[in-house]
């Protein structure tokens, strides 16, 4: 592909903008969910913020150092791969590695099954991440107080094999689609409250 | 190599981790990503005037100050996100009165209207005629009249 094919497209100022939120929430995100997962994962002390990394990657793509060819409106959706990519990166770099403890973890510490036979399982699986003390703690505090919140983490927890979709937890609790929605985003921001300005104090916005 | 694509399949997933458990951020109205990012601290506006900092920061730094054109997207970016000059936001401060004035008559109308026709008793809510500008008497008006005198006269006979 060439590298006009970000150039080509166009957006309004309002698209824009709407972009660098999109990208900061995600950053948000991925942020709020390593710092929440367990002894094993690390805690962003990279210094930078959900700001800094959604600003990096505009400015990657601003300066056509990212290839980009889809249609517009698959640009968002790239370009969050793009960070959450460059945030992963970021925060398994041995100097960013800080246990939980406080103990260093070198990179290579990682505890996977990386045998050729088997595929090792992300620690960032949904099942993984489910099963982590921590993570579950932040969950469970988060959904405390809201039943509906409650019901939607065990469902999606009682899924097995696969990432579950929005129609298969609805209609396994009998409820709308939309609902479900409303209670993704709920839960997002929850989670997004849920201690954030402990990491906050260490980085601008 | 190895470890990058350990990365990718790291970032994947988590990636999917997100979507299953928070939904997708594109599918967030501007609304919602507002109050995502409220919830975690972040004022939209400041973010906004924080990372167009950055970007001009860059711009200039590797470009501007190098005597390079600074690329088309960057450029654009930046264009869209420079913060509200002085001039826009007393625009906007003023645009924004308005509007505020003018919903604020809408509804202390519309809630005038709303008490009248509540409060009125029934009877004062159909139409009524006043007598008191009314010059003449009709016919009929006379009849009852006299009627009336004719009553009175009567009584007092008796």
């Amino acid at each position: 592909m060439d590298r006009q094919g970000c150039s080509k497209l166009s957006m309004n100022d309002t698209e824009y903008r709407r972009l660098l939120k999109i990208l900061t929430a995600r950053a948000c995100r991925v942020l709020k969910v390593a710092t929440s997962y367990g002894e094993d994962w690390l805690l962003p002390e990279s210094g930078k913020s959900p700001a800094d990394f959604a600003a990096e990657t505009l400015i990657r793509w601003g300066t056509d150092q990212l290839r980009f060819s889809g249609p517009p409106e698959a640009l968002p959706g790239f370009l969050m791969t793009v960070m959450t990519n460059a945030i992963i990166s970021t925060l398994r770099r041995p100097s960013v590695k800080t246990g939980r403890g406080g103990k260093m973890t070198p990179a290579d510490e990682f505890t996977e099954d990386t045998s050729p036979q088997s595929k090792p399982e992300s620690p960032f699986d949904v099942r993984s991440l489910l099963r982590d003390d921590a993570f579950r703690t932040a969950l469970n505090e988060c959904t405390a107080d809201d039943k509906d919140l409650k019901e939607y983490v065990e469902v999606v927890e009682m899924f097995e094999d696969g990432i579950p979709a929005a129609r298969d937890i609805a209609s396994l609790l009998d409820v709308p689609v939309t609902d479900i929605y409303n209670r993704r985003k709920k839960l997002a921001r929850r989670l997004g409250k849920h201690g954030f300005t402990e990491s906050r104090r260490r980085s601008q916005v | 190599m190895k470890k990058k694509n350990e990365e990718n399949h790291h970032a994947k997933s988590l990636e999917e981790s997100l979507e299953a458990l928070f939904g997708r951020e594109e599918d967030l109205t501007d609304a919602e990503l507002d109050e995502e990012l409220s919830a975690c601290g972040i004022d939209p506006a400041e973010l906004q005037a924080k990372v167009h900092k950055q970007l001009l920061d860059y711009a200039n730094h590797h470009y501007r100050t190098l005597d390079k054109d600074v690329p088309v997207n960057l450029e654009k970016t930046l264009r869209a996100l420079r913060p509200p000059s002085a001039a826009e936001k007393t625009k906007a401060a003023v645009r924004s009165a308005e509007n505020l004035v003018g919903s604020f008559l809408d509804i202390a109308k519309a809630k005038s209207s709303e008490i009248l026709s509540h409060a009125l008793p029934a009877q004062t809510r159909q139409p009524q005629f006043a007598f008191r500008n009314k010059k003449e008497l009709s016919a009929a008006d006379k009849d009852l009249l006299q009627s009336e005198q004719k009553d009175v006269d009567s009584s007092e006979t008796s």
